[in-house]
């Protein structure tokens, strides 16, 4: 893939076993620059402070759960023009419906992926959404 | 007064002509039932022959056990849906006969309309238990489809991280530091814990629901117990940065209980008090005498239990509305598990909560004297 310079990935999720496989898969092998959240609040204040090219967002998190995270990112129109990706195992269609009505571009359920899989997937998301 | 009396006889009059035509009816409805019975039994026999039942004696008498069923949905025969309705369906049929009976011989209909009522009332209480009991069947069945969702998603989410990571291991085109390294096993580890903890909660639940099971039984220190306990926890504690006062109350005696499964009644007890408090909080456990017994209470300064939920904490599977947005680990099973072993132990079990303020969980064993 021809990088015309070093996307900005927003990893905002609360278990350190996905946060440091994805880390590792997309630094080492997709060139990003991968930025860690560990919880809600702090997702929103690195977006607020980095202004990250895509946000990777789970939904089951401490302090601010994801829904609450969207919601804060739509109402902002400076932050409303990041792409968010849910990536969750929550898999009901009212899980769904409510983060793509909140905001997210694409719903990702961890555990339909494998850790190479999901890394090609979230590629083509950021060669689509993600304007220079 | 006397328009009064003229109403009333009017009324009874009128009641004593309608009641007179349902007898009428009724008795004339007598002889269609018998042909509706004679039509019912027809097709009784017509579908049993075609489903073979009449032939396979074993799975008709079995269709009849109704006491089976009822064991079967684990309810008590008077809240059992087939029982009620066999009940129901008998009380129909007396009601039926002793209606034509009282129409045949008596002709104060009073006494036909005092029998009516009281099958009413009777058909009534028992229409109520039916639906109280489809209630409780349909509410166990909601409780087991939530249990699903949490437990798969609580067993789903580690594996998939497991998953992730020993794909990270492997792949040799990444090029992991020995403390990246190290630091995978170390989650990897914890995640197998996770899991196998959930496992047995459940084999633990199941099997401290069978009325037959028996625990063990020895006496022991349950000061001693809870330092055992706490020496495990020393880490978690750590990890959250409380800190756990233990209070006891003069010297106090053994109790006689299965050792095994009260120390996992401690367990569950100081893991809600850590999951469910503030990073920094104070949980103090106290351990004193209250009347005859051993009291262990344990008091977090966490996010309380709302007062809707409160009836159903000691429940399986639930979990308080304020922690379902899933954001804590677990699956609705600790505290199911804590009253069953107290109350098999002889003891009793309680909470009270603040919401926002904080919880006190306690139990009382039987003394050994």
């Amino acid at each position: 893939m021809d990088k015309k310079r070093r996307y900005k990935i927003l990893l905002v999720e609360d278990e350190p076993g996905f946060q440091k496989a994805l880390r590792q898969v997309l630094e080492q092998k997709e060139g990003y620059e991968v930025i860690q959240a560990f919880d809600g609040e702090e997702g929103i204040k690195l977006a607020q402070e980095k202004k990250p090219d895509l946000i990777l967002l789970d939904l089951i998190l401490p302090k601010k759960n994801g829904f609450e995270v969207l919601r804060f990112l739509n109402g902002r129109p400076e932050l409303a023009v990041i792409p968010v990706v849910v990536l969750t195992n929550l898999e009901s269609g009212n899980d769904i419906e409510r983060a793509i009505s909140s905001g997210a571009k694409a719903y990702l359920i961890k555990a339909d992926y494998s850790l190479d899989e999901i890394t090609r997937r979230i590629a083509k998301l950021v060669e689509e959404y993600i304007v220079d | 007064m006397s328009y009064f009396l003229k109403i009333k006889s009017v009324f009874r009059e009128r009641t004593i002509f309608n009641i007179a035509r349902f007898l009428k009816i009724c008795n004339r409805g007598w002889q269609y039932a018998q042909q509706i019975f004679l039509a019912s039994a027809a097709c009784v026999i017509i579908y049993c022959i075609s489903k073979k039942t009449m032939f396979d004696f074993k799975h008709f008498l079995d269709a009849l056990n109704v006491k089976k069923h009822c064991e079967e949905y684990k309810v008590g025969l008077w809240g059992c849906p087939q029982f009620l309705f066999v009940l129901m369906g008998i009380v129909i049929i007396i009601a039926i006969l002793a209606t034509y009976v009282v129409a045949q011989r008596y002709t104060e209909p009073e006494i036909s309309a005092l029998i009516a009522m009281g099958i009413t009332v009777f058909l009534f209480v028992i229409g109520n238990s039916v639906v109280a009991s489809f209630e409780l069947i349909a509410e166990d069945s909601k409780a087991k489809s939530e249990f699903i969702s949490i437990v798969s998603h609580e067993l789903r989410d580690p594996l998939a991280s497991m998953r992730w990571q020993l794909e990270m291991l492997e792949d040799s085109r990444l090029n992991l530091s020995e403390h990246d390294r190290q630091e995978t096993f170390d989650l990897l580890g914890k995640q197998r814990e996770k899991m196998s903890g959930i496992v047995s909660d459940m084999l633990a639940a199941h099997r401290m629901e069978d009325q037959m099971a028996r625990l063990s039984s020895e006496c022991f220190s349950l000061v001693e117990l809870t330092d055992v306990v706490l020496k495990g926890y020393q880490e978690k504690v750590k990890q959250s940065e409380s800190a756990i006062s233990v209070d006891i109350d003069g010297v106090l005696p053994e109790v006689c209980a299965d050792k095994k499964k009260i120390q996992m009644v401690l367990e569950h007890l100081v893991d809600n008090a850590l999951k469910y408090g503030k990073s920094g909080q104070k949980i103090g456990i106290k351990i004193g005498i209250d009347r005859g017994g051993v009291h262990w209470s344990i008091t977090d300064q966490g996010v309380g239990i709302p007062a809707e939920d409160r009836k159903n904490i000691f429940g399986k599977f639930f979990r308080a509305r304020n922690v379902t947005s899933r954001q804590i680990d677990g699956i609705g099973l600790g505290l199911y598990i804590v009253r069953l072993v107290v109350e098999k132990s002889k003891g009793r079990v309680g909470f009270e909560s603040h919401e926002s303020a904080g919880s006190t969980f306690w139990f009382t064993l039987p003394a050994y004297r």
